[in-house]
C-alpha cells in the first residue's frame, strides 16, 4: 500500500492513536497516553487492524483499574492530601470543609488516615498540623501515585503495590479488581512505517467539507481525508410498503393494464346478493349456520328493487329463460339476512343489475369472511379477486384465451391445463392449472360462463365471462411466506427486513 | 365437495378396463372428480360438482368411465319387474314426514367392498344432497325379515317400541331421540312433532323410525343378505326420486335384479323405482355459440351420448334425454356444459378476447395509492391488520366504555368476532407486539372499516381510514401534526383543529380535525393507561383520518 494514500485514509482518531502505539501495549495504556476515552481507541485500533497496520491479540486479565471515585481524585488529588495542603494552622473541622470542599465521609475518612500517621492532631473541634505534615506533603501520596498508575495487571503487582491496593480498595469506588479483556496491540511492517511516517509528514487533511469550507474556498489545494468506503454502516429504518399490500396494488394495476375497471360492494352483504342472486338455493349446505358467518345485530339489510328480487325469487321456484328452477319455496326474509361477504363474486350482481358497459371488463380484489378454523392456509380474512367479462358473442374458448392470459400476466407461467369444474352460479365451469417450474401442477383460478337463471334477472341477456383467483396463494408464493397468517405479519422486523419482490 | 373412498381394483373392474392412478387422475375429469389421496389400492377422490350425487360412489364414477372407454354409451339401461310389495302411506305423517319411495333389489353378492360402497353412497346421499337428512333420509333393509306389506305411519312418542340398529335393548321413540347417539344428533329434525315416522311391517316388526335410525331386527344389511329393501322419506319428490335412483342404479350396476314397489299415498299412488328418463330441449346454435366449438349436430348428439345422454332431433332441436338419477340438469346450459367436456377442455383452442375497454380503479383505490406514497415519504413502514378484531383490543384497552360495533353472531374465535370502526387501536395491538424492536417505531394502515349506518342497505358503511401511529421518545402531539398537516397541505385541504375530550389520549393533547365544516380526522397524543393496557412503555401519538370524507370533499371542489 502506497504510504502516503495510506496515511490519507487514516480517520483523525486513528492518526491519533497511532503515534502512541507500542509493541505489546494494552488498549487502556495507549488510551491514557493519547488522552482519549477508551471507547474511541477500541474503535480505532479496530480499523487499523481491518487496514492491516496493526496486530490486536486479546487475554482475559484481572485488572485493577480506578473506579469512578479513584477517576476523580486522579484529577483532583486524593482527599487525605487535600486536606493536609488545607491544613496550615489550625482550624475547625467546618474550616476545613469549606477550604477543600470534602464532605463528611471524605472529612471522617481523612481524620483516621491523618491520625494515624502522625500528621494532625485533634483537639475538641479544632485540628492542627503537627511537623509531619511538611515532609508527608514534599514526599508525596503513595496511593495516588499508584492510583495514576492505573490500569495494572493484578498478578505483576509488586508487594508494595498490593498493600496500598489493599488500603484503597477498603474505601468507596477508587480502585476495582475487573475481570478483563485486555487487547495487546503491536505494530505491523506496515504500521511501523506509517507510525514513522506520520510523524514526519505534515497531515493536513480535510475530515468535513463545510458550507464555510465551500463559501470561502478553503478546500483549495488540500487534499481530504480518504474514506474505508468499504466498512459496513449502521441499517436505517425509513418508511416502506407492507409486502402484501404492495402485492395486491399490483396486481391492481396488472389489471388496470388489461383494460379492467375496478368494482367495490360492501363489507356487510345481503344473503341476497351473496348467495340468492348468484342462483345458490337456500337450503344449500354452504349457507347452513356453520358455513357462514352471520351478524348479531342488525340481522337484516334491504333487498333491492322489487322487479330483481321477484325475478330472483321466480328463478329458484319454477327456473327463468327456459330453466327449471330449484323447486322449493323462495323466503325473502332469508335473503334479506346480513352476513360479511363470503366471496368477491357477491360484488357482481350488484354491478350487472346497475348496468355494465358492453363490452366490458371488470375486477374486484377484496377482503372476504369464512368461519374456517385458523391454520397456516387458513387466514382470518382473505382477499379474492375476481370479476367478469361481458360482450354479446363471447363463447367458452374466449373465457380458456382470457384465463390463459391471466395465468401469464399474473404468474409469468405458459403452460396451462384446464378442467371441468362446479360452481353454483357458473355453466359450463373450469378451473385452470399452472405448471410452476419447482412446485408442479397449481390450482389457480375458476371460472365459468355465468347461469341464465343470474343474468337474467339482472337484466343482462348478453353471455358474461365470470372468473376468481385465489390470490393469497399466489401472494405467498410470490413473497416466499410458507404461512398464510404470515401475509398480514405484526412483526416489524420481518416488514423492516422485507425484500422487494418483482 | 363430497370426498369418496374407492378402491382401483374395484372400479377397474366396473369400468371394465384395467386403470393405473395416473390414468385415472385424466379420467377423473369426466366427473369433476381429483385424487386427493392414495395408499396402494384405496384412493381418497373428491368431486367438486356438490349436485351430482350419482357421481358419490365406485358405481357412479364407473358407469361415467365405462363411456369414456367405449364399452357402453347413451343412457344406461336398468331393467325392472314388479315385486307385488306394496308401501301404505298413512294421513297421520301429513306435517311431519308425508313422502317416501321405494324399491326392492333381488340376487346381491355383496364382497366388503360393495358392503363399504354401499354405506358410503348412502351416507353422502344423506348428509350432502339430503341436507343432512332433512330432505333425504335413505334406509337399506334385509328383505327376507320384512313381512309385507310395509306401513309408514306416526306413532306418538311413548306409543311403539324397538331394538335399534347395532343394540340390544328395546328403546320408545321418545327414549331414542333423547338417549341414543344417532337419535340425540337427528332429534332436532323432529323437534316439535307430537308423532314420529316409522316404517312398520304386517308383523309389527319396527324397520325404522326416519330420518333417525333403523331397528336391528331388519335394517341391517350385512355380506350374507341377498334382496334388500330401500326407502327414501322426506318431503319432495324432486329429492327422493333421484336418491333412491341413485342407490338403485348402483346396486343394479352390482348385479341386483330391480322391482318396483307400489307406494300408496292418502292422495294417489306410484310406482318406484321409474327410470324413464327426463327431458330437456337443446338448441344446436345455442351449443355451438356458448361452446363456440364448430361441431355439427350430429357431433353434438355423439358428445352427449358419450356423457351418457341420448339424444333425438325434434324440429331442429335436440330432444335431450338425461338418466333419471340425475338431478341437476335444470338448463340446456348444463347440457352444453356435458357436451364441451366430452369434446375435452383441452382439446378446445382458447381464444383471447379482445375487447375496446379502459381499465381504471375505484376512485377511492386511486386516492389510497396516492395517499400511500405520501405516508411512505414520510419515513413511515406500512402495515397490514384484518378488518375483524375484538372488544376488549379495540374498546376496553383502548380506555373506551362503550361504542356502537356490528358483531359476527357466530364467530370461529373471540379474537375475531367484531367489525373495527377504526384502525388505531390495531396499530397499537402491532406495536404491543414490538416493543423489544428497535425504536423509535412509526407504521400506517389503509383499509376499509365497518361502521353502523341505520339507513344503509346493509345497514353499514365502510369508509376508508388512514391511520399512524407513532412510539419512540419523539412522539408527541407534534409530531402527529406535522404528518397530519403534511398529507392535507399536500392534497389541497384546508382544516382547523378542535379540542375534544377522548378517554384514548392525553386531555389537552387530543383534537378533532375539520374540513368545510366535516369532522376527517383525529389526533393525539395516547393515553398512558391504554399504553400501559397493550404493555407499550413509549410514548405513541397518532392520527386517523376518512380518506373517503377527504375524497369526497375534493370530488366537491
Amino acid at each position: 500500500m502506497d504510504l502516503v494514500k495510506a496515511l490519507e485514509s487514516l480517520s483523525p482518531v486513528e492518526r491519533s492513536v497511532l503515534p502512541y502505539i507500542k509493541d505489546g501495549m494494552e488498549l487502556r495504556a495507549i488510551a491514557r497516553d493519547a488522552k482519549l476515552q477508551e471507547i474511541e481507541v477500541m474503535r480505532a485500533i479496530q480499523w487499523l487492524e481491518n487496514k492491516g497496520m496493526i496486530k490486536v491479540s486479546s487475554s482475559t486479565k484481572d485488572v485493577i483499574v480506578a473506579g469512578v471515585n479513584g477517576k476523580l481524585y486522579m484529577k483532583t488529588g486524593l482527599p487525605e492530601k487535600r486536606f493536609l495542603e488545607a491544613l496550615s494552622g489550625k482550624m475547625s473541622i467546618d474550616g476545613i470543609k469549606k477550604a477543600t470542599k470534602l464532605d463528611d465521609n471524605e472529612i471522617r475518612i481523612c481524620l483516621g488516615l491523618l491520625k494515624a500517621r502522625y500528621a494532625i492532631s485533634i483537639l475538641g473541634n479544632a485540628i492542627e498540623p503537627t511537623s509531619e505534615r511538611d515532609r508527608i506533603l514534599k514526599e508525596g501520596f503513595a496511593e495516588e501515585a499508584f492510583l495514576r498508575s492505573l490500569p495494572k495487571n493484578f498478578d505483576e503487582l509488586t508487594e508494595n503495590e498490593k498493600m496500598l491496593f489493599a488500603r484503597l480498595a477498603k474505601r468507596r469506588n477508587i480502585v476495582m479488581k475487573e475481570t478483563t479483556k485486555l487487547r495487546f496491540v503491536e505494530l505491523t511492517e506496515l504500521g511501523k512505517k506509517l507510525a514513522a511516517g506520520s510523524k514526519k509528514i505534515k497531515m493536513d487533511l480535510i475530515e468535513t467539507l463545510t458550507p464555510q469550507m465551500l463559501k470561502g474556498k478553503t478546500w483549495s489545494g488540500k487534499k481530504f481525508r480518504r474514506y474505508d468506503i468499504k466498512t459496513g454502516v449502521p441499517k436505517i429504518n425509513p418508511g416502506k410498503r407492507q409486502p402484501y399490500s404492495e402485492f395486491l396494488q399490483d396486481v391492481r394495476e396488472r389489471l388496470v393494464s388489461l383494460g379492467f375497471e375496478e368494482m367495490h360492494g360492501p363489507v356487510i352483504e345481503t344473503e341476497f346478493f351473496n348467495f340468492d342472486a348468484l342462483y345458490q338455493p337456500q337450503n344449500h349446505p354452504a349457507r347452513d349456520w356453520s358455513a357462514t358467518y352471520r351478524i348479531k345485530e342488525p340481522k337484516y339489510g334491504d333487498l333491492p328493487e322489487k322487479s330483481i328480487v321477484s325475478s330472483v325469487k321466480k328463478a329458484h321456484e319454477k327456473g327463468i329463460g327456459g330453466s327449471s328452477g330449484w323447486g322449493y319455496k323462495w323466503d325473502s326474509k332469508t335473503a334479506a339476512r346480513l352476513m360479511p361477504r363470503a366471496h368477491d363474486t357477491a360484488i357482481s350482481p350488484r354491478f350487472l343489475a346497475k348496468g355494465v358497459k358492453i363490452p366490458g371488463k371488470y375486477f374486484s380484489l377484496v377482503r372476504c369472511f369464512r368461519p374456517d378454523v385458523i391454520d397456516a392456509t387458513h387466514g382470518v380474512e382473505f382477499s379474492q379477486l375476481g370479476g367478469f367479462v361481458i360482450d354479446k358473442d363471447l363463447t367458452f374458448r374466449h373465457l380458456l384465451g382470457l384465463l390463459k392470459q391471466f395465468v401469464f400476466e399474473i404468474t409469468g407461467i405458459e403452460y396451462v391445463r384446464f378442467s371441468p369444474d362446479y360452481f353454483p352460479f357458473t355453466e359450463p365451469s373450469v378451473q385452470i392449472a399452472a405448471k410452476h417450474p419447482k412446485l408442479g401442477w397449481m390450482e389457480l383460478a375458476g371460472a365459468g360462463i355465468f347461469r341464465p337463471e343470474l343474468t337474467l334477472p339482472m337484466g343482462v341477456k348478453e353471455p358474461v365471462i365470470a372468473w376468481g383467483f385465489g390470490i393469497d396463494r399466489l401472494a405467498m408464493l410470490k413473497l416466499g411466506i410458507k404461512d398464510i397468517r404470515d401475509i398480514f405479519s405484526n412483526d416489524i422486523e420481518f416488514l423492516r427486513k422485507a425484500e422487494k419482490v418483482f | 365437495m363430497p370426498t369418496i373412498e374407492i378402491s382401483l381394483k374395484d372400479l377397474s373392474r366396473l369400468v371394465r378396463k384395467k386403470l393405473s392412478v395416473s390414468a385415472l387422475a385424466t379420467a377423473l375429469q369426466y366427473v369433476k372428480g381429483e385424487i386427493e389421496s392414495s395408499e396402494g389400492d384405496r384412493l381418497k377422490i373428491e368431486i367438486a360438482d356438490s349436485n351430482r350425487p350419482d357421481l358419490w360412489s365406485t358405481e357412479g364414477i364407473a358407469r361415467e368411465l365405462r363411456s369414456r372407454y367405449g364399452n357402453e354409451k347413451s343412457l344406461a339401461k336398468f331393467k325392472t319387474k314388479k315385486s307385488g310389495l306394496k308401501v301404505i302411506v298413512e294421513k297421520n305423517l301429513r306435517n311431519i314426514r308425508p313422502r317416501t319411495v321405494c324399491a326392492v333389489v333381488r340376487g346381491l353378492k355383496i364382497d366388503d367392498e360393495i358392503l363399504f360402497q354401499m354405506i358410503q353412497l348412502q351416507e353422502k346421499i344423506c348428509e350432502n344432497f339430503g341436507r343432512r337428512r332433512k330432505e333425504v333420509a335413505l334406509g337399506i333393509y334385509d328383505y327376507n325379515r320384512i313381512s309385507p306389506p310395509i306401513y309408514f305411519r306416526a306413532y306418538g312418542p311413548g306409543e311403539i317400541k324397538f331394538v335399534p340398529l347395532d343394540f340390544n335393548v328395546e328403546m320408545s321413540l321418545k327414549d331414542i331421540l333423547a338417549e341414543h347417539p344417532k337419535g340425540k344428533e337427528y332429534a332436532h329434525l323432529l323437534a316439535g312433532m307430537k308423532k314420529y315416522p316409522v316404517f312398520i311391517d304386517s308383523m309389527d316388526h319396527v324397520l325404522s323410525m326416519p330420518p333417525v335410525i333403523n331397528s336391528d331386527f331388519s335394517g341391517k344389511v350385512t355380506k350374507d343378505t341377498r334382496d334388500v329393501f330401500i326407502e327414501c322419506s322426506g318431503f319432495s319428490m324432486k329429492f327422493l326420486l333421484p336418491a333412491l335412483n341413485i342407490m338403485v342404479a348402483a346396486l343394479a350396476d352390482r348385479g341386483g335384479r330391480v322391482e318396483t314397489v307400489d307406494v300408496v299415498f292418502p292422495d294417489g299412488k306410484m310406482q318406484t323405482p321409474d327410470f324413464t328418463p327426463g327431458k330437456i330441449l337443446v338448441n344446436p346454435d345455442r351449443a355451438r355459440n356458448i361452446s363456440g366449438l364448430h361441431v355439427t349436430d350430429a357431433d353434438i348428439a355423439k358428445l352427449l351420448m358419450k356423457a351418457r345422454y341420448d339424444v333425438k332431433n325434434e324440429h331442429g332441436k335436440l330432444a335431450v334425454l338425461i338418466p333419471s338419477y340425475r338431478q341437476d340438469v335444470m338448463h340446456e346450459v348444463d347440457v352444453i356444459e356435458d357436451m364441451i367436456i366430452s369434446h375435452g377442455y383441452n382439446n378446445i383452442g382458447p381464444i383471447t378476447p379482445s375487447l375496446a375497454s379502459t381499465g381504471k380503479l375505484t376512485p377511492v383505490n386511486n386516492f389510497v395509492k396516492k395517499i400511500t406514497e405520501l405516508m411512505i415519504g414520510l419515513g413511515n413502514q406500512e402495515v397490514l391488520s384484518y378488518t375483524l378484531t375484538n372488544k376488549d383490543n379495540m374498546i376496553k384497552k383502548m380506555n373506551i366504555e362503550s361504542m356502537k360495533i356490528i358483531e359476527i353472531d357466530n364467530p370461529v374465535s373471540k379474537n375475531w368476532s367484531v367489525f373495527r370502526t377504526w384502525i388505531t387501536p390495531s396499530l397499537i395491538e402491532f406495536m404491543s407486539n414490538n416493543t423489544n424492536k428497535e425504536y423509535p417505531q412509526r407504521v400506517f394502515e389503509i383499509g376499509e372499516v365497518v361502521i353502523y349506518d341505520a339507513k344503509a342497505e346493509t345497514r353499514s358503511k365502510n369508509p376508508v381510514m388512514l391511520a399512524l401511529a407513532c412510539a419512540g421518545s419523539d412522539a408527541n402531539f407534534t409530531l402527529a401534526k406535522q404528518q397530519l398537516d403534511f398529507v392535507l397541505r399536500t392534497i389541497g385541504i384546508e382544516y382547523v383543529v378542535e379540542e375534544t375530550e377522548h378517554c384514548s389520549f392525553i386531555t389537552g393533547r387530543v383534537g378533532i380535525v375539520y374540513a368545510n365544516g366535516r369532522e376527517i380526522a383525529c389526533l393525539g397524543e395516547i393515553h398512558p393507561k391504554v399504553l400501559s393496557n397493550f404493555g407499550i412503555e413509549q410514548p405513541v401519538c397518532t392520527f386517523e383520518m376518512n380518506l373517503s370524507e377527504i375524497l369526497s370533499l375534493i370530488e366537491k371542489k
